[in-house]
């Protein structure tokens, strides 16, 4: 699990050299693909996830299982680890919500730092994936 | 339970985590996988398969701890992007200041509040701090301007127990620049000097500040003459030494600047002397208000070995190449061990006196008096930076917290982190530069138009500029501030610290209280500084107020003014003392005048002898010391002039003239010193005519003298009178004829009236003699104060200034702790808190700062009324009323600063407050 701490293909221009451990688990998805861009997208996953609303770790991970129709399936310690490092870098904050009748969760919200930082890995993505696509045509034509 | 709980309960127990940490951590765990578990069974798992399902979704220990390492600590920041972004790069560092100077600016117009009150503080510091260095500069960095200053030395003789006041450095006399020419070789080149009055032309002479110097002198200051040249050494002998070097000030003001001066002649004490050079315009040495140079010529008489110990001149050396003041030093008391055994009967007398020549750095002597205080005040004024500092940094920190969202999403947007700095940076250096500049303003205005301000301090003729070593000085000050300001305002880019703690951070708790300590702590510093630079100005003021109440012991009414007799005019004492009585007589005569004496040492003038005394019948046993009381002598009419009353006996009355018997009038403590407890009058004062009188006494080698009268203790040089001080015995005119007098007036006029009348009078007996030096005896002693009330003002400003600024500081702590406590005020107040509640809790916090503030300045001022009691004579310590009116002031301000933070907080209003959580 992980990837050696100081491996940096920077890919999307936010990837920083010393993020360490993260694991997604891309089921369905090829293998040999660059771990980094696994980083890289899980961090825009979860930004985008909290970006309407604050949502608690399980509607995350659950919201992101359903949309990619159980593509994209993170486990627990890969989830909370990447929530509290995005809440470190300022870019989400979490509070303790108690509501009558339900249990106590911690919700995550999108600061104002992290929805600057969601904006530029959209585009980064959107760079990358037109890029990736240009290029398999190519080989394909 | 649910095995996947145990398992998770157990493994996050292994994980070996922070009790608070691992409850956090396993209690989101848990909810998460507890909402799996709704979710499965909801979708029609069965539990068991659920349950089963959620026991391979337990994390493993190791995935646990590495989540818990993930956490956020509290107090942590946005986390600065990639550095490898548009924007960054070291190219865009350089191209990107004028971008930074107008961000500045705009982030200045849009917080005027925050920009004044930071370029003010800047302003009122620095100016502070320029004014004291521009002092500095041109009293101790400027005293001396010759070529290599630190390696002249002054060697002066010192006698410790025989209670003579003695100059700074110490004086030396003519044997002793002789021997020490060929025994103390560490100094290379050595010149005797001494600087005095001269009456300069023939009619209507001037009376100006003459030098007299071997001709060594010039060679060895190593600096030449402009114009002609300075003195050759065959013109210190005797007979060939009438010429005269002229200071470029004199030179434009007495010969209009002419061409061709050299070799001109100049009649000086009623003598002709040739001028054979002028100096350059900035030469000065010792004594600023020299214009002229005389070359020193030594009789037979000044050269013989009766002339040791008679201390008239400043002796000077240059230390040779390689040599050290303390190997000239080593030479000089082998030298007078040497002269020791060479002069046996003066062996004893001079150990008991504890006589020892001491080599000195000429800048060190010539900044003696001045260098305490003015390092003293230097001091203060830095810590009036500080406080200043101190008050910024709080402001830039509440700033930076506001503006925490703007940067980050710079930041965010791809801004470098090292752009960003050096963009805040760029802003507080211009801020700081802002308040310079206002400071600079405000210090030449000071330096220029305010006489009090200081200015006392530096010599006569000495001019104070803004010169490059003061803009050096405040330009490092204003970037050092600039920076620190930028510096504390990055902290919101860098990674937490304790900047975080100081920041608003919001939620967390622990930051709160962490932030509030440490501005308690910078406020309490800020107070304890305060404190101790109040009480120091207090104790300074107090201690000169005291000065002002001191008895003089002398009319300070009485006009005087100074009468030189010219040596060619006047060659004989009944030429002299014929002329001295007409002149008093005729002043007499004057309407309004009630008294007239005259003096040769006038109270706080410039004059100061002493000469060895004993009384009739004493013998030094071991251990003690022969003493050199102040020798003045007097003119019939000089005590009743000078209000000064005579306790035992008479005071002279004109009978005393050459030939009758030799008397004497002694001062108290002179009498109180040599007949303790006994009646000084009839009794015999000697006074030695030659060196050997001290240890052989004979008729032959003493003067003796019948005690007539003994009169009150006058301060005859400062108001403080050293506690080693012997007193003093005044000799008649008429046994004693001096060449030069200060005549001294007790009058009913008005001091102007007095000295016009003086002048016409001495106008009528000879014309060519000039009235100098005329002044009313209060001013002689304001002018002996003048350093120290100039010392008293800006140290008083100093306070003033740190109290005001302690002051914004406590207001500053206490208004964030109001802003911080809102929502609990709102609590309290919505519980039914009653209104003195709520202030009690600002009142507090504000009187537990104050009070621990107080406590350390308090502590401090112990130390520095020490301080100013050891470094200035006139200051005797603690003064309570100092204290009693420090505390006071700042408790004042402190209640100031308190009252509208707590009027804020009464103002809350519960239904607001606690509609916005």
């Amino acid at each position: 699990v992980g990837c050696p701490a100081g491996g940096g293909v920077s890919l999307l221009g936010v990837l920083r050299p010393h993020v360490d451990v993260v694991y997604v688990a891309l089921t369905h998805m090829d293998r040999t693909l660059d771990r980094e861009l696994k980083k890289g997208s899980a961090e825009l996953l979860i930004l985008s996830s909290v970006e309407g609303r604050a949502r608690h770790g399980y509607e995350i991970a659950k919201r992101i299982a359903d949309q990619s129709a159980g593509a994209i399936r993170f486990n627990v310690a890969s989830l909370y680890g990447l929530l509290y490092r995005l809440e470190a870098r300022g870019w989400i904050r979490g509070r303790w919500i108690e509501a009558p009748n339900e249990r106590r969760r911690r919700a995550y919200a999108l600061t104002p730092a992290g929805r600057a930082v969601l904006a530029t890995q959209r585009q980064g993505w959107r760079v990358f994936a037109a890029a990736v696509s240009r290029i398999a045509g190519v080989e394909h034509g | 339970m649910a095995e996947w709980r145990t398992t998770l309960d157990a493994r996050c127990a292994d994980a070996g985590l922070e009790p608070s940490v691992r409850d956090a951590v396993q209690r989101e765990i848990e909810e998460h996988l507890s909402d799996r578990f709704d979710d499965l069974v909801a979708n029609g798992t069965s539990t068991l398969e659920a349950e089963r399902t959620l026991l391979d979704d337990v994390p493993s220990v190791a995935a646990i701890r590495q989540l818990a390492r993930s956490r956020p600590r509290h107090g942590s920041r946005p986390a600065p992007p990639p550095g490898d972004t548009p924007g960054g790069g070291p190219w865009s560092l350089a191209t990107g200041t004028g971008r930074d100077l107008r961000f500045a600016w705009r982030s200045f117009l849009r917080d005027p509040t925050f920009t004044a009150a930071a370029v003010l503080t800047l302003a009122a510091c620095l100016a502070a701090n320029v004014v004291v260095f521009t002092l500095v500069n041109a009293v101790l960095l400027d005293a001396v301007t010759v070529p290599e200053p630190q390696a002249l030395v002054q060697v002066g003789n010192q006698y410790p127990n025989a209670g003579a006041a003695a100059n700074a450095g110490g004086n030396a006399g003519v044997p002793d620049y002789f021997d020490r020419q060929t025994a103390v070789p560490a100094l290379a080149e050595q010149a005797l000097f001494r600087s005095h009055g001269v009456s300069v032309g023939d009619q209507a002479a001037e009376r100006l500040i003459a030098m007299t110097a071997t001709p060594t002198f010039f060679p060895m200051v190593r600096v030449q003459a402009a114009q002609g040249r300075t003195f050759t050494d065959d013109e210190g002998q005797e007979g060939r030494h009438r010429k005269v070097v002229l200071s470029d000030a004199l030179w434009r003001r007495r010969f209009g600047a002419a061409a061709g001066i050299i070799g001109q002649s100049l009649t000086i004490g009623g003598v002709p002397h040739e001028i054979v050079g002028v100096m350059p315009r900035d030469f000065r040495f010792y004594d600023d208000e020299v214009v002229l140079w005389l070359p020193a010529a030594f009789g037979p008489d000044e050269r013989s070995d009766d002339a040791r110990h008679s201390n008239n001149w400043i002796h000077v050396g240059r230390l040779a190449p390689g040599a050290t003041l303390a190997l000239a030093q080593a030479q000089l008391d082998a030298l007078n061990a040497g002269n020791l055994e060479r002069f046996p009967a003066l062996k004893q007398v001079l150990i008991e006196a504890g006589f020892r020549s001491i080599a000195m750095p000429v800048v060190d002597v010539l900044v003696a008096d001045v260098r305490r205080p003015l390092y003293l005040l230097w001091g203060g004024v830095a810590c009036v930076l500080l406080i200043g500092v101190v008050n910024l940094a709080a402001l830039t920190l509440a700033r930076s917290t506001a503006r925490r969202g703007e940067i980050a999403t710079r930041l965010a947007l791809g801004a470098a982190p090292a752009r960003v700095r050096l963009q805040l940076v760029t802003e507080h250096l211009t801020l700081a530069a802002l308040g310079g500049a206002v400071g600079m303003a405000a210090a030449w205005a000071l330096v220029r138009g305010v006489p009090g301000a200081g200015l006392a301090l530096v010599p006569d003729g000495r001019t104070v500029t803004l010169d490059p070593r003061v803009w050096a000085y405040a330009a490092a000050l204003t970037v050092l501030v600039g920076v620190a300001l930028g510096l504390v305002a990055m902290r919101s880019v860098a990674p937490a610290g304790t900047a975080a703690i100081l920041r608003d951070e919001g939620r967390s708790r622990t930051g709160n209280r962490a932030t509030r300590r440490l501005r308690q702590a910078l406020v309490v510093g800020q107070v304890a500084v305060a404190c101790t630079l109040l009480v120091g100005a207090g104790v300074l003021f107090t201690s000169f107020r005291r000065l002002l109440a001191v008895d003089t012991g002398f009319r300070t009414s009485v006009v005087t003014g100074a009468v030189a007799l010219p040596q060619a005019a006047y060659p004989t004492d009944p030429d002299r003392i014929g002329f001295i009585q007409r002149l008093l007589d005729q002043v007499r005569a004057l309407p309004g005048v009630t008294a007239v004496g005259a003096t040769t040492n006038i109270p706080f003038g410039t004059n100061r002898s002493d000469s060895v005394a004993w009384p009739e019948g004493w013998t030094p046993r071991p251990g003690q010391s022969f003493v050199s009381p102040d020798q003045i002598r007097v003119a019939p009419g000089y005590f009743e002039s000078m209000g000064i009353a005579a306790v035992a006996g008479r005071t002279f009355d004109g009978s005393e003239v050459a030939g009758s018997e030799p008397v004497v009038i002694v001062d108290e403590r002179l009498a109180e010193r040599f007949w303790p407890g006994r009646d000084a009058v009839g009794r015999y004062l000697l006074t030695p005519l030659s060196p050997d009188a001290l240890s052989n006494p004979t008729p032959e080698n003493l003067s003796r003298y019948r005690v007539v009268g003994v009169v009150k203790t006058v301060k005859q040089y400062a108001l403080v009178t050293p506690r080693d001080a012997v007193g003093c015995y005044y000799f008649p005119f008429g046994q004693n004829v001096p060449a030069s007098v200060v005549v001294t007036v007790a009058s009913a006029a008005a001091p102007s009236a007095v000295e016009t009348d003086l002048r016409r009078t001495l106008a009528s007996l000879d014309p060519r003699l000039p009235l100098f030096d005329v002044q009313v005896m209060r001013a002689r002693v304001d002018d002996s104060l003048r350093a120290r009330r100039a010392t008293m003002t800006l140290a008083l400003a100093f306070g003033g200034l740190a109290l005001g600024l302690s002051a914004l500081g406590l207001y500053g702590v206490l208004a964030y702790l109001v802003a911080q406590r809102t929502r609990e005020i709102g609590i309290r107040m919505a519980l039914g808190g009653s209104a003195s509640a709520i202030a009690t809790l600002v009142l507090r916090e504000s009187l537990i700062v104050v009070g621990i503030g107080l406590a350390v300045g308090l502590t401090g001022a112990t130390w520095l009324g020490r301080l100013l009691a050891s470094e200035m004579s006139d200051v005797g310590g603690l003064e309570p009323m100092a204290i009693v009116a420090a505390v006071a002031l700042l408790l004042l301000a402190a209640i100031l600063a308190t009252a509208a933070p707590a009027r804020r907080a009464l103002r809350v209003d519960p239904a607001v407050t606690l509609a916005v959580e």
